[in-house]
């Protein structure tokens, strides 16, 4: 390196350390974190409200399932009588026994019974008498 | 603060992409120094110099993730932002003729104050009247001594291209500083 090239170098490196302590005014660094104070507010706040939104609608939807749900409504049949051969001791009373069976029992009153769906449950409403006869039964369905 | 100012760079960004404001100004007050003094030597102007570190450090703000660690360190990153900005601001004032009867700014100069010396305002003067893509290389790599992998990196060009530029630059402030009656005492 040549003697004007050291002195020039020289004197570049006096250029750069009578700035080395140069620095931004205070105001830039005030305003560079305001922004970021907003940024992250508006980021804080977005997800706020992300958040607020679906709880909202997570309260409409429950609320509108509610409203539309379609409610499930309780059919009965006709109490029909169940006789033990020409035993007819009239009825002075009795209870009312909600009682789950399988469909295939209907049989046992005489009642028809489809043989595809002999297995399924289902439920009745069974007038017991005093004496402890079940005299009556009628079926029990729930339909939307 | 304190516990702050021994992370490095890339870990105060993603602590400040969540949201840690302490580490956000742990990371601006690390590095706005050195991007004030590059537009500063770029522009020659305060105004200018404000405005770009600023907007450096508001780009990195809003678009973090265009800093990708693998392709290079933070401090080339946001000085190519900051070149970036200068070289608008410039385009942009070039665009305005000075009137002939503007008095000369009376504004402060930070630069012009710490130089007072007439070598090194001669040389400040010489600096700035460099073309730009001379300009740069010399402020990156003998004002603000960025290697020339960190220059390349900041200047998107090949090391090589580094070294020819900043060995012409060197010969154009050679020229300029013997023309302008200082060579006696720099060059």
């Amino acid at each position: 390196m040549s003697g004007p090239e050291l002195e020039l170098n020289a004197a570049l490196r006096q250029l750069a350390a009578s700035a080395k302590n140069l620095e931004a005014p205070p105001a830039v660094e005030a305003a560079v974190l305001c922004a970021f104070r907003r940024r992250r507010g508006v980021r804080g706040s977005r997800w706020m409200l992300r958040l607020a939104a679906a709880v909202v609608l997570a309260l409409l939807g429950g609320a509108a399932g509610l409203l539309l749900r379609p409610q499930r409504r309780e059919v009965v049949t006709e109490f029909a009588p169940l006789l033990y051969g020409d035993d007819w001791r009239p009825l002075d009373g009795g209870r009312l026994v909600r009682v789950r069976l399988p469909r295939s029992a209907l049989s046992r009153f005489g009642l028809p019974v489809s043989q595809d769906r002999a297995a399924e449950p289902i439920h009745a409403d069974v007038l017991v008498g005093h004496d402890g006869l079940a005299r009556a039964v009628r079926l029990v369905e729930w339909k939307y | 603060m304190e516990s702050a100012a021994h992370l490095g760079d890339d870990e105060l960004l993603r602590l400040a992409k969540a949201g840690d404001q302490e580490a956000f100004t742990a990371l601006y007050r690390r590095r706005q120094g050195a991007i004030y003094r590059f537009a500063m030597h770029m522009s020659g102007r305060a105004a200018v110099a404000e405005e770009v570190t600023q907007e450096v450090f508001l780009t990195l703000l809003r678009e973090p993730d265009r800093y990708q660690p693998e392709q290079g360190e933070l401090a080339p990153f946001l000085y190519g932002i900051a070149r970036h900005r200068v070289l608008r601001c410039l385009e942009r004032e070039a665009r305005f003729e000075p009137m002939a009867a503007e008095p000369p700014s009376t504004g402060p100069d930070p630069l012009a104050e710490l130089a007072r010396g007439d070598q090194l305002q001669s040389l400040r003067r010489a600096v700035l009247a460099l073309p730009t893509r001379y300009r740069e290389v010399v402020v990156l790599c003998d004002l603000e001594e960025l290697d020339y992998v960190a220059a390349a990196t900041t200047l998107g060009c090949a090391v090589g291209t580094v070294r020819s530029r900043l060995h012409r630059a060197r010969g154009l402030l050679a020229a300029k500083l013997r023309r302008g009656g200082v060579s006696r005492c720099f060059v």
